[in-house]
């Protein structure tokens, strides 16, 4: 950052402006804009005002999906899933009686009118609801006359007011509940005496009757949940969309709190919930600018002079908004980040042109002379320190994650902004309204006491403390980050590679395995406590107290899709033009399928395919992190067993039946499928019957979250996952990868393929098209919230590393033309790779204390470049000081440090005093996201600060680089 | 992702859309309960022993049901499903009131049967029987609610037969000629199929007809409608329009074309298309009875509506 750092006035070197083949650019510039300086201001009170317009058309949003290359295959699996099958905005409510059980008659009717008001809320598909109260929860028993009984749970019209009829009604309920072998473990929540969970699957993931028994008679039912899904077009208006949710659970929390405790989670009431947060702490901004307004006035004691710097940044931060607007960019959350980092960057360009202009005009009393000196000697020094603000946001715009590109072009367009709305603003509109004279240009004492200090730490035999200090910072930083763990592993060869981590390690360059990666979500969008919280009370932030609390009473709380596919494919349905007018077929059976007439086709016909899906559906519920899953291949377990149940005993006694109809299984249970094995059901034919009777029985849509109905050739397994840890995450999905890989030949599996793949560009049910970057890896990928997290690890990985390196490269060579010095150079990137080691090592503590809200995933990476671009400023200002200073002082080291650490040393510590100031905002919301990039950043610039400081001199005077030590 | 459990909401009731409509010589100054009670009369009861529809040629009756407007994306077709089926409104068994048989007769359920068995005693739940011919095997379900959607359709069981008029208070509104075309499901080339390549086009020639127009408010509470208003010939008592309202919202019609089926009796009709759509989301289905597939009072033993007719139905 360039506040101030640059001298001004007549008592430094630096009057000289900058001159260019002999040709005196800046003081062109200066000229021009003094001459043109009515169209200047004007033209830039009237962009802004036109910009200030669109502000109110920023497209702030939150989807993970937006946020990540489309062109990854996870995000395109998820993407596919969603579109194709719906579940991609799920909401859960979870409701926990205080006293008794959910059988009562007042919670029950509780349930279903929440139920009902839910499925109203805007966006909602109340098709894909589920709960106690939907239509599709139904009997799987025995009606008393022994007939199969598969009326709805709850009935429509909800309990009957009378108490006889009510009490039948809900011992119904109970029972069908108690039997529900599908939607029991995901929808009511068992607790022991104790308080503990009782779970319906065991630990192999099986439910049996020994299972539900022991639940049944160790457990109260006490809480249930409902589950809502929400189309896509929510995330155009989020904000209106959760203050609806938040008003709908405020009622019923009115009503029933004191007998209900309300708990609420899911991807769309976390996201909308996020841009809402930012909103309601817009107030903070207003604590920032008071404290910047502060460090001004302590800067130039007037208050114009204080007001008109921020009056500069303000119209580039409106200009910035509106153009954010006006190209209708989606933005999330996280761009929050973009004016106040133009605040915290554009205040100290405009504390600079202002406090030049207060020393022009107190020297000559003339505001144009003053006006027309401040600009030429400021602009070229401002040009050159917002060239390397620019650095990181360059290097960032050229990944390929949306939000990255939205901090990197808006960012370089609002730093650009700031030549024109502080350098030249500024001092055309002093030179019309001139401060009276005063000394506000002058260092300040504390200043000149610090540089004092600073200088006999630097020049006397402390000067080692600093050393330590670097070095000590050094070994934690790669302590933290595991660097030796990392660096031993890829040393390690192929002969280490036995070791699963260290094979990891080696694949994915991980040098520094100690800062994880990969991301938490949830943590990643909300702290699990704020300061401000504690302060006025209880600190915990709801969105995550409830999730947590959520996720250890259901099955699981994020899901992964996992998208199943035939690979041989199926012709494409007939069309009218099919038949005849005499209706006889002139399109035969060999180039389009008549779902009526022709043999069937679509892999989900086929019992082998089932079953091997089954298989697999068995291990993933045995899998520890799985709690639950679901897939049309429940349906048809479930509906074996109903249909060859022996005539009048309840299907659940016979759990045995749940099980897709192989001529092993019918063959074991001879008895229920006709008791000769020389006439067993054909398998195919049974599977094809189950299909037809549940797509003609479903009401029209109703199958589609789980099975194409139109080609039965794919479908969606739906697995419900117990974690959020970005470690056990990553394994889950690796695991599940390495099952399917392993079982790929099996029967039944060596017919099908998962997840969208490499190359492919396939279309969804709604149009949309999904094309996946060739990737050379044959992992299948998978959706939901899981797929989205691996896809976040993915981009992490391509980035921590990548990113701040091309930062550095460009950083280290604009620094060695500006100073024409490779050693000078050396030293400042030498110094950013310092500040970066730290970063990997803050990311390396907060994966050790398990703090995902700012551990190294990739919305805290960010803040690797940005922070290389703005700190490298400390530096860059310091040496060419001491060049100058030394040139000034005839080469006394000591006398030239001294000043240089006066002026600049202070410039910096109150550069960054408004940099933390500016961060207030960002810290202080409930949003994990801004406060892990502002505590970043902060960290880098407070040790970039330090490192300039206190140690950049010392590399200085032992490495005596000729563009210090060779000025005359 | 949540598995659902309709599976039995089988067509056991698609019998019962070949009921032979009563053509009752109205009675003057009728009220709303008499009305109705002459509708659920005309809808339910028969003026023939048995009747079917079969299959003949290529034309069969036929359901058709499309997914809401949000969900049917380009390419998105229908769901289509053949039926025969068989009323036989004088069973042996004199506690039977009558016995209708379904068979589905194309797609991955053919062959599949369901047999539903009436009492007289309206206390007693119907029988209902299921055919499974892959599992070889019956099994016998228990009635469906009255808000279960039949056959997949929009339509509910409650309207299609368990619904009777004192279930609803009824109130003329008045009386007025029908002046409407009914609708009827109109599909994109790509939606038809081998059997919806000739569904009929909008019927108009009703209008003119004088029609009672009567309100029904259900007495069940917090039911999926408040009331609904249907529009009945004042001679066939046929229903031609109803429209379900809830909260002052419109949220599903069904329109019903009723025809007569040249027998020297004229008040024998039957409902030619039924098409109901909902307000709500657009969902809607059609169910079309061709001409050509019905025949009544054929000459049939009772013991065809047995199981065995279903289990032998497929090998005939």
């Amino acid at each position: 950052m360039s506040q101030d750092v640059n001298p001004g006035g007549d008592q430094t070197p630096a009057e000289k402006p900058p001159r260019t083949n002999g040709r005196d650019w800046a003081g062109t510039y200066a000229r021009w804009a003094l001459s043109h300086r009515k169209l200047l201001i004007f033209s830039l009170f009237a962009f802004t005002l036109l910009a200030a317009l669109f502000v109110n058309k920023i497209d702030l949003r939150n989807d993970p999906d937006s946020l990540l290359p489309l062109s990854n295959r996870y995000i395109s699996t998820n993407l596919y899933a969603d579109r194709h099958y719906g579940m991609g905005n799920l909401m859960v409510w979870g409701f926990v009686v205080k006293d008794g059980d959910i059988f009562q008659p007042w919670f029950i009717n509780m349930l279903r009118d929440f139920y009902l008001d839910a499925a109203k809320l805007d966006y909602a598909k109340p098709v894909n609801f589920a709960g106690i109260p939907s239509p599709k929860l139904r009997n799987l028993g025995l009606s008393e006359d022994g007939s199969l009984d598969f009326k709805r749970l709850l009935p429509a019209s909800g309990l009957s007011s009378d108490p006889e009829e009510q009490h039948a009604q809900i011992e119904y309920l109970r029972k069908g509940l108690e039997h529900h072998l599908v939607m029991e473990p995901l929808l009511v929540y068992y607790r022991d005496a104790d308080g503990n969970k009782c779970n319906l699957l065991d630990e192999n993931g099986r439910m049996d009757s020994a299972t539900v028994a022991r639940v049944q008679t160790d457990c109260k039912a006490v809480g249930t949940f409902i589950i809502g899904d929400f189309n896509d077009k929510l995330k155009d208006a989020p904000v209106a969309w959760v203050e609806s949710a938040q008003a709908l659970l405020a009622k019923y929390q009115a009503e029933y709190g004191d007998r209900v405790e309300f708990q609420v989670s899911g991807e769309p009431w976390f996201l909308a919930s996020m841009v809402q947060e930012i909103w309601d702490k817009a107030w903070l901004i207003g604590i920032s600018l008071l404290i910047v307004l502060l460090i001004l006035y302590h800067q130039f004691r007037h208050w114009g002079a204080a007001l008109l710097p921020l009056l500069g940044v303000g119209m580039t931060i409106v200009l910035t908004l509106g153009l954010m607007g006006y190209t209708q960019f989606k933005l999330t959350t996280m761009m929050a980040l973009t004016p106040l980092l133009l605040l915290a960057i554009g205040i100290g360009h405009a504390m600079q042109i202002t406090r030049r202009f207060l020393q022009e005009l107190e020297r000559s009393g003339n505001p144009e002379k003053a006006a027309y000196e401040s600009i030429r000697h400021t602009i070229v020094p401002a040009a050159l320190s917002i060239g390397t603000d620019l650095h990181g946001f360059v290097a960032i715009s050229f990944v390929d994650i949306s939000f990255y590109k939205a901090y990197a072009w808006f960012g370089i367009f609002g730093l650009t902004t700031l030549i024109l709305t502080t350098t030249t603003l500024i001092p055309l509109v002093l030179m019309w309204h001139p401060p009276k004279l005063h000394s506000g240009a002058e260092e300040r004492p504390w200043t000149i006491h610090l540089a004092r200090g600073l200088t006999r730490l630097l020049t006397g035999r402390w000067k080692w403390l600093p050393v330590a200090a670097v070095l000590g910072v050094i070994w934690l930083s790669a302590h933290e980050a595991q660097l030796g763990r990392g660096v031993s592993a890829i040393l390690a060869g192929e002969a280490g590679r036995s070791d699963p981590e260290v094979a990891r390690i080696q694949d994915e360059f991980d040098i520094m395995p100690g800062a994880e990666k990969g991301i938490d979500y949830p943590r990643a969008a909300y702290k699990d406590h704020t300061l401000m919280g504690e302060l006025t009370g209880d600190g915990d932030v709801p969105l995550i107290s409830d999730l947590m609390s959520l996720s250890e009473m259901m099955p699981g709380v994020i899901t992964a899709n996992i998208v199943v596919r035939s690979k041989a494919g199926t012709l494409p349905p007939c069309g009218a033009d099919a038949w005849n007018a005499d209706g006889d077929r002139i399109i035969g059976p060999d180039r389009c399928w008549d779902e009526q007439e022709d043999p069937v086709q679509g892999v989900f016909n086929s019992a082998e395919v089932m079953e091997a899906l089954a298989r697999f559906e068995d291990w993933l519920r045995g899998y520890p992190h799985i709690g639950f899953s679901v897939s049309y291949v429940q349906f048809v377990k479930t509906l074996n067993m109903m249909l060859n149940a022996p005539d009048g005993e309840p299907p659940l006694h016979h759990m045995e039946l749940y099980a897709i109809p192989t001529p092993e299984h019918m063959a074991a249970h001879l008895a229920n499928y006709g008791g000769n094995i020389e006439d067993l059901p054909d398998p195919d034919a049974s599977v094809r019957l189950y299909n037809g009777i549940l797509s003609t029985s479903a009401g029209a849509g109703e199958l589609d979250a789980f099975v194409n109905t139109a080609s039965w050739d794919e479908a969606v397994i739906v697995a419900f996952v117990n974690t959020m840890d970005p470690v056990e995450s990553h394994r889950t999905i690796r695991d599940i990868q390495d099952w399917l890989l392993a079982h790929a030949d099996d029967p039944g599996m060596d017919k099908l393929r998962f997840g969208v793949e490499a190359g492919e560009r396939i279309t969804a049910s709604d149009g949309h098209t999904v094309t996946v970057e060739t990737q050379d890896d044959p992992r299948p990928a998978m959706g939901g919230f899981l797929g989205v997290t691996e896809a976040t690890r993915d981009v992490a990985f391509e980035e921590w590393i990548h990113a701040p390196l091309a930062t550095s490269t460009t950083v280290f060579l604009m620094s060695a033309i500006m100073f024409r010095s490779w050693l000078a150079a050396g030293i400042l990137i030498a110094l950013c790779f310092i500040t970066l080691l730290t970063q990997y090592g803050l990311g390396g503590y907060m994966t050790a204390i398990k703090e995902w809200s700012a551990n190294l995933a990739f919305h805290t990476q960010v803040a690797l470049s940005i922070a290389m671009g703005l700190g490298v400023d400390y530096g860059v200002y310091m040496l060419a000081r001491l060049r100058e200073e030394m040139c000034y002082h005839k080469g006394s080291w000591k006398e030239a440090l001294e000043a240089t650490l006066s002026s600049t040393g202070g410039a910096i510590i109150l550069a960054v005093a408004v940099l933390l100031a500016s961060f207030i905002p960002l810290m202080n919301t409930q949003l994990a996201n801004l406060w892990s990039v502002s505590l970043y950043i902060a960290e880098a610039l407070v040790l970039d600060l330090l490192l300039a400081l206190l140690f950049l001199p010392l590399l200085v005077e032992w490495l005596k680089p000729k563009f210090v030590f060779a000025q005359k | 992702m949540i598995p659902q459990h309709w599976i039995f909401r089988l067509p056991v009731m698609t019998a019962s859309l070949l009921v032979a409509s009563a053509v009752m010589s109205a009675p003057p100054a009728m009220d709303g309960d008499a009305i109705a009670r002459e509708v659920y009369t005309a809808t339910h009861g028969g003026l023939v022993n048995n009747a079917v529809s079969k299959r003949h040629g290529q034309e069969s009756a036929v359901i058709v049901n499309r997914v809401p407007l949000a969900m049917r994306h380009a390419g998105r077709r229908p769901i289509v499903q053949t039926f025969d089926t068989f009323v036989n409104n004088q069973p042996a068994n004199p506690e039977l009131e009558s016995i209708r048989l379904a068979i589905l007769t194309s797609g991955k359920a053919k062959d599949a049967g369901v047999m539903l068995e009436n009492y007289k005693d309206t206390a007693r739940s119907s029988v209902i029987t299921l055919w499974l011919p892959a599992l070889r095997k019956f099994r016998r379900i228990s009635e469906p609610a009255h808000d279960d959607v039949w056959f997949g359709s929009t339509i509910t069981y409650g309207e299609i037969s368990l619904r009777r008029p004192e279930h609803e208070t009824h109130e003329l509104l008045g009386e007025e000629v029908f002046n409407d075309c009914l609708p009827v499901m109109e599909l994109s080339d790509a939606e038809k199929g081998r059997y919806t390549l000739n569904m009929p086009e909008p019927q108009c020639e009703h209008k003119g007809r004088p029609v009672y127009v009567l309100k029904s408010t259900t007495k069940f509470s917090k039911w999926w409608y408040d009331y609904h208003i249907s529009e009945i010939d004042k001679e066939s008592f046929a229903l031609y329009r109803t429209v379900y309202y809830k909260d002052g919202e419109k949220v599903k019609s069904i329109f019903i074309d009723w025809q007569p089926l040249d027998r020297p009796d004229p008040r024998i009709t039957y409902p030619r298309f039924i098409y109901a759509v909902m307000h709500t989301d657009g969902k809607d289905s059609m169910v079309f009875v061709p001409r050509s597939t019905i025949a009544l009072d054929v000459d049939l033993p009772d013991e065809f509506w047995t199981e065995k007719t279903m289990e032998n139905y497929g090998t005939e």
